[in-house]
């Protein structure tokens, strides 16, 4: 199918794309009528984050987040069972829960007091018998509730799209990735919990701009980061790109890169592991004492769980600077310490949140130097990602102009240059130097989606092999 | 010393009619109330959001087959607490 631009007569979406030259025009960044497609497109298909459980652990907890443009209540039921609803009234659209997060029985809109249980049934209506005559069929007015849902160790995500493939489907070779960041330090799976609570803001730029340069752009930490870099902020407080003692760089053979599946769009700078097991621990956590020891054993768990296998997909250590990042096609980045989403707000705003991961059992002393960490390191007010808005947020208005429009944007950095690796199906990895792979991944999918008219169109699995 | 502000205040329950119905919100638990149909209900769970209680009918002269069962009862069908 050939989706074109509405405002721009016959001009089609593969238009503007030409991925084999590297070149994107810069129209799929700032037009309008790309944006509304976008949301129709791809975020109301595609499958996104929404939160992690150890946010509402108790029956009747909930906390609001966001799928696309949409607000949508996580929260879960009296019964213990996991909903994620649209935050508005089946009656005349007002927000039914306006707390960030918190405990509730019911979810009572304040404009005409329609009241849905934690499941999403509407219960109560006023005036349901003396006005209403008996005749309002209430189970057809509940919550609206996502497509599908699916908590994949600890974290949760979900697609309007009924027809979407199974999420395990959706993440093919990335799946490790995903549950290596909700695994604790020492290896055990969903052994994590959110600090809280999560940082938002919003930058005036497309959500593209981050979106498809996290885990995939290193060619700009030297220039951006300069300044953080000769401040040696990192934890291990020693220079440049981590550091000489970032786990990245541990001496554990690995060929560490650009992994992508441009057929899915997630990416990320992982490693395939050329010997079994897990890398040996850097001590990193030098003004923080104590802290060294919990993740050096932490690890040294973790290298008995993992045992002779190979775990690739994943980064090399625990805790922040684990060695790898990753993201989910299309508004996620992670690793085993942070959560990265930009959520879309206007074809010139993106809504960014930052969620952080920290061992539930850990103790106190090691949960409080991780959240000093993330909050120097990253976020609004962290060293590093102060640099990247400056970035993101004037390339977008520089772009806006007509003439600007008239000259694409640049992806050529390692075009042609990656290679398959047999031990990961799927993928293909650069691995000599900076390279713009991912980000040509993550564009080659926007192109799919922006013109599938169908799942069939989109998942190759389902084309190949006809079982999903 | 002086007794704290809190110890001076009104108790949170309030028992006031407002222009809609009967407020509910600080009612615990328990709280018996007649509702305009003549039905009378107690309270299992109280939502806090002044809107919303969930009861069980305790009378119910127009459906006694409702007897027995629980119900979301809204603010303004509450004619007055039972005592």
């Amino acid at each position: 199918m050939v989706t074109y631009i509405r405002s721009r007569g016959d001009r089609s979406i593969r238009s503007l794309v030409d991925m084999e030259k590297g070149i994107v025009n810069r129209e799929v960044y700032v037009n309008e009528d790309i944006y509304a497609q976008e949301l129709e497109q791809i975020f109301r298909r595609a499958w996104l984050f929404v939160g992690h459980e150890s946010q509402v652990p108790n029956p009747g907890d909930f906390v609001l987040t966001r799928m696309g443009e949409e607000e949508v209540i996580l929260t879960r039921d009296h019964k213990k069972k996991l909903h994620v609803f649209l935050n508005t009234c089946r009656h005349r659209g007002m927000k039914v829960c306006r707390y960030d997060e918190g405990n509730a029985i019911v979810f009572t809109c304040p404009f005409h007091a329609w009241t849905f249980d934690t499941d999403g049934r509407l219960v109560g209506v006023p005036h349901l018998k003396d006005a209403y005559f008996g005749e309002l069929d209430k189970s057809e007015w509940g919550l609206v509730e996502v497509g599908q849902m699916c908590n994949y160790f600890g974290s949760i995500w979900a697609t309007w799209d009924k027809k979407a493939p199974s999420f395990e489907d959706y993440l093919g070779p990335f799946a490790p990735s995903v549950r290596w960041a909700f695994q604790a330090s020492d290896g055990e799976d969903n052994g994590v919990e959110l600090l809280k609570p999560a940082q938002r803001w919003r930058l005036p730029t497309n959500w593209k701009f981050p979106a498809f340069s996290f885990a995939g752009d290193s060619a700009h930490a030297a220039m951006t980061h300069l300044s953080v870099n000769a401040a040696a902020i990192g934890p291990q407080g020693d220079g440049a790109d981590g550091g000489s003692r970032h786990p990245m760089k541990a001496p554990f053979p690995a060929k560490n890169g650009y992994i992508s599946t441009s057929e899915l769009g997630h990416c990320g700078q992982l490693a395939i592991f050329e010997q079994p097991g897990v890398a040996p621990y850097l001590d990193t956590w030098f003004s923080d004492p104590g802290v060294d020891d919990y993740f050096r054993a932490a690890q040294e768990k973790r290298r008995q769980r993992v045992g002779d296998q190979f775990v690739h997909m994943q980064g090399a250590s625990p805790g922040p600077f684990g060695g790898g990042q990753f993201h989910i096609w299309p508004n996620a980045t992670m690793s085993n310490f942070r959560i990265l989403m930009w959520h879309p707000h206007g074809v010139g705003m993106t809504e960014s949140w930052r969620l952080y991961q920290v061992d539930k059992n850990a103790p106190q002393n090691v949960k409080d130097a991780i959240r000093h960490y993330d909050m120097r390191y990253c976020g609004p007010a962290g060293v590093t990602e102060s640099d990247d808005m400056e970035n993101w947020n004037y390339a977008h208005p520089a772009s806006l102009g007509l003439t600007a429009q008239q000259y694409p944007y640049n992806f050529q950095l390692g075009l042609g240059h990656n290679h398959a690796d047999d031990r990961v199906p799927g993928v293909v990895i650069g691995d000599k130097g900076p390279s713009e792979e991912n980000q040509r991944a993550r564009i080659n999918r926007w192109v799919a989606f922006m013109e599938a008219g169908s799942w069939d169109e989109l998942y190759p699995v389902a084309r190949n092999n006809g079982t999903h | 010393m002086a007794e704290s502000i809190g110890s001076q205040r009104e108790p949170r329950r309030q028992r006031v009619n407002t222009p809609g119905g009967m407020f509910v919100r600080d009612m615990d638990p328990g709280t018996r109330l007649k509702l305009s149909n003549g039905a009378h209900v107690q309270i299992i769970e109280n939502a806090r959001d002044g809107g919303w209680v969930l009861a069980r009918y305790l009378e119910y002269p127009d459906e006694p087959d409702l007897v027995g069962t629980e119900d979301w009862v809204f603010f303004g069908d509450v004619q007055e607490e039972v005592t």
